[in-house]
């Protein structure tokens, strides 16, 4: 063979980095030259990743919203009542403390009521019918039954301290002092001085009367009563039963050798199962629906590769005969895909994530990005975006050129 | 001792159509010299493009043997063939094949972007070239821009590209003006008296002079011509 002239670049690295970023040119160059195919490749990827991100999100924020119903109606909570005077004290501290110690228990609060209503009366406004408790702060700070309007709810300094703090609800504030503005101010129960540290009202639109809540220990030494109930807070929704079996034993235990039904329990258990199952068949549907749409994103992307591709089976097939060898042409077509896969894939999640934010500004939710489904989307696109463009570019290249040429 | 480029024994080739084998090359036998200037006439459906084609390696014949320039093409690997069809061989075809959204100056650097000719040299040559076929005007322009004289024109200069020693023409001048078609015919001539071996499909007996040899094809067989009129 007759020695050419090289006018090719010395160095075996950098001929091949020059090779690289030379295809590189010319793909963004194939890539611009006809910017409407380009497009249409792209949108594939754009509508797979960008619904794929908007529909997890929602989903998402929709079982956040569930869980929340569940949590606003006390539903996870596990009550417990003891018949008064079955245990000689009533619960101890002691007891107190082995309970909340159990696995997956959030916190415990005892519930102690006078037996009978109270009034409270403020300058000159008397409010009969008020219902007064003994709670620890596990009452305010494990359940979302109650939301915190003004102030501040009782914490475990409060219980330490026996500081003489109460949380009053919204309606009792309204009758005594005509707003909730009223942190700070002192009202008598049972004759002694309490500060007001906070007013709340139930999260759930629901009818509640009158509510003083005091520190329980203080209520114990005002009152002599002892602890005959309480109600423990599971941490997560699916522990409840677990966490109820072993409240169950704890108090056998503590019952033994006494007659049965000393103690029952007031679970709602069965409305809890019912929200969580629902929950969870929700989060079923969400992995189903994300399938399909990465399925459905997955076989357009393919569609536009392949048709990209055949139809540029004669430039296979010229570049082959100029004398690109088969792998150069893979190369081109590889990086090709890569890049419009790249674009469409981010054009995508930023698409998803600000159709998603429009979504929640628009419903008034919180903003929320189910960050996973984005990179998915985005992983899944390159892969079958890749994949799908490089396949027939790579059964073009290994054609005869004459036989790509006529259009195989 | 003469330099055989092109030595092809009994070259069959056969095509599968309509559940029938049609055998459009019936065993040719062709020989062409280092700085020959050979043109090759018969009617259609004779089958001279098919035989270009697997001169040119864009197609490979059913049997028979090609030895190019003393190497059996039967031997050669992918990348082997891929250097020999961008340094070698430079192919003009009957539809040209410009890529569409290129312009007629990067159509004529695709070769030499192949070779891996630095950018700055590949602007320059294709300038050059594009000036030798007289479409100095027009480099920027858009195959869809151009008519189809310009489009072969542009076709010429991008075979030459890398500067092969096996220029192969189908029909180089079929769509181009009587001086046009000239000009070509002379750069053939000056690219043939400078050592380029050239081989060219025509139908013009006028054309057809203006090489060396003349040899007919007819029915996927080859035959002398003489050097006088096909």
């Amino acid at each position: 063979m007759r020695k050419k002239k090289d006018h090719r670049i010395s160095g075996f690295l950098a001929r091949r980095i020059y090779v690289v970023s030379q295809i590189a040119k010319m793909v963004s160059r194939n890539i611009m030259a006809d910017k409407v195919r380009s497009f249409m490749t792209c949108l594939g990827i754009i509508i797979g990743t960008s619904s794929l991100i908007i529909m997890m999100s929602i989903m998402d924020i929709r079982t956040e919203k569930s869980k929340l119903e569940i949590d606003e109606a006390g539903l996870g909570e596990i009550n417990i009542e003891m018949i008064p005077e079955s245990l000689y004290f009533g619960l101890l501290d002691d007891n107190m403390r082995e309970l909340a110690g159990i696995e997956h228990v959030a916190g415990i609060t005892p519930t102690i009521a006078l037996g009978s209503k109270t009034s409270v009366r403020v300058n000159d406004v008397t409010c009969k019918d008020v219902v007064l408790e003994g709670v620890s702060d596990a009452f305010y700070t494990c359940s979302k039954r109650n939301r915190l309007l003004a102030g501040s709810t009782l914490d475990a300094l409060d219980l330490k301290d026996e500081n003489k703090v109460c949380v009053i609800n919204k309606k009792l504030a309204i009758k005594l002092f005509n707003s909730t503005d009223c942190v700070g101010k002192k009202i008598p129960v049972m004759g002694v001085d309490f500060l007001i540290k906070g007013v709340t009202t139930p999260a759930k639109d629901v009818k509640d009367s009158y509510s003083v809540r005091i520190p329980y220990n203080v209520m114990q030494k005002m009152t002599g009563k002892g602890i005959y109930g309480f109600t423990i807070y599971p941490d997560a929704h699916k522990n409840g039963p677990e966490v109820r079996n072993a409240v169950k034993e704890y108090m056998d235990e503590l019952y033994h050798g006494k007659e049965e039904d000393y103690y029952y329990d007031n679970t709602d258990f069965y409305y809890l199962n019912q929200k969580t199952s629902e929950v969870r068949s929700a989060a079923r549907l969400q992995m189903v629906i994300a399938a399909i749409a990465l399925l459905i994103g997955g076989i357009g992307i393919m569609n536009m590769m392949l048709v990209m591709v055949t139809e540029r089976t004669t430039e296979i097939g010229l570049r082959k005969a100029l004398g690109s060898s088969g792998k150069r042409i893979q190369l081109q077509f590889v990086m090709e895909s890569m890049m419009l896969s790249m674009v469409g894939g981010i054009a995508g999640v930023l698409t998803g994530i600000v159709s998603t934010v429009t979504y929640c500004l628009y419903m008034g939710e919180k903003i929320h990005i189910n960050v996973a489904s984005a990179f998915v989307g985005f992983m899944f696109s390159m892969a079958v975006g890749v994949f799908f463009g490089w396949s027939p570019a790579k059964a073009a290249s290994k054609l005869q050129p004459i036989d790509a040429l006529k259009g195989e | 001792m003469a330099d055989i480029l092109i030595d092809m024994k009994n070259i069959v080739r056969e095509f599968e159509s309509g559940g029938e084998t049609l055998r459009i090359l019936k065993g040719i036998d062709l020989k062409v010299e280092r700085g020959e200037f050979l043109a090759i006439v018969g009617p259609s459906g004779s089958g001279k493009s098919t035989l270009m084609n697997i001169i040119g390696l864009l197609d490979v014949a059913t049997s028979g043997t090609y030895i190019m320039d003393g190497q059996n093409i039967k031997d050669l690997g992918e990348d082997q063939l891929a250097y020999l069809r961008n340094q070698e061989i430079g192919f003009v075809f009957q539809q040209y094949f410009l890529l569409p959204r290129l312009t007629a100056r990067e159509n004529v650097m695709i070769p030499m972007f192949y070779a891996d000719m630095p950018e700055k040299d590949q602007l320059e040559k294709s300038a050059e070239l594009l000036e030798k076929v007289g479409m100095k005007d027009r480099m920027d322009f858009y195959p869809n821009q151009l008519s189809g004289g310009l489009q072969q024109r542009v076709a010429i200069a991008r075979a030459l590209g890398t500067g092969p020693s096996l220029l192969l023409a189908d029909e180089p001048t079929g769509a181009l003006d009587q001086k046009t078609g000239k000009q070509i015919i002379e750069l053939f001539r000056q690219l043939n008296n400078d050592g380029t071996t050239i081989v060219m499909i025509t139908h013009d007996a006028k054309v057809a002079s203006n090489a060396k040899r003349i040899l007919k094809i007819l029915d996927g067989n080859i035959g002398e011509g003489d050097t006088a009129d096909a």
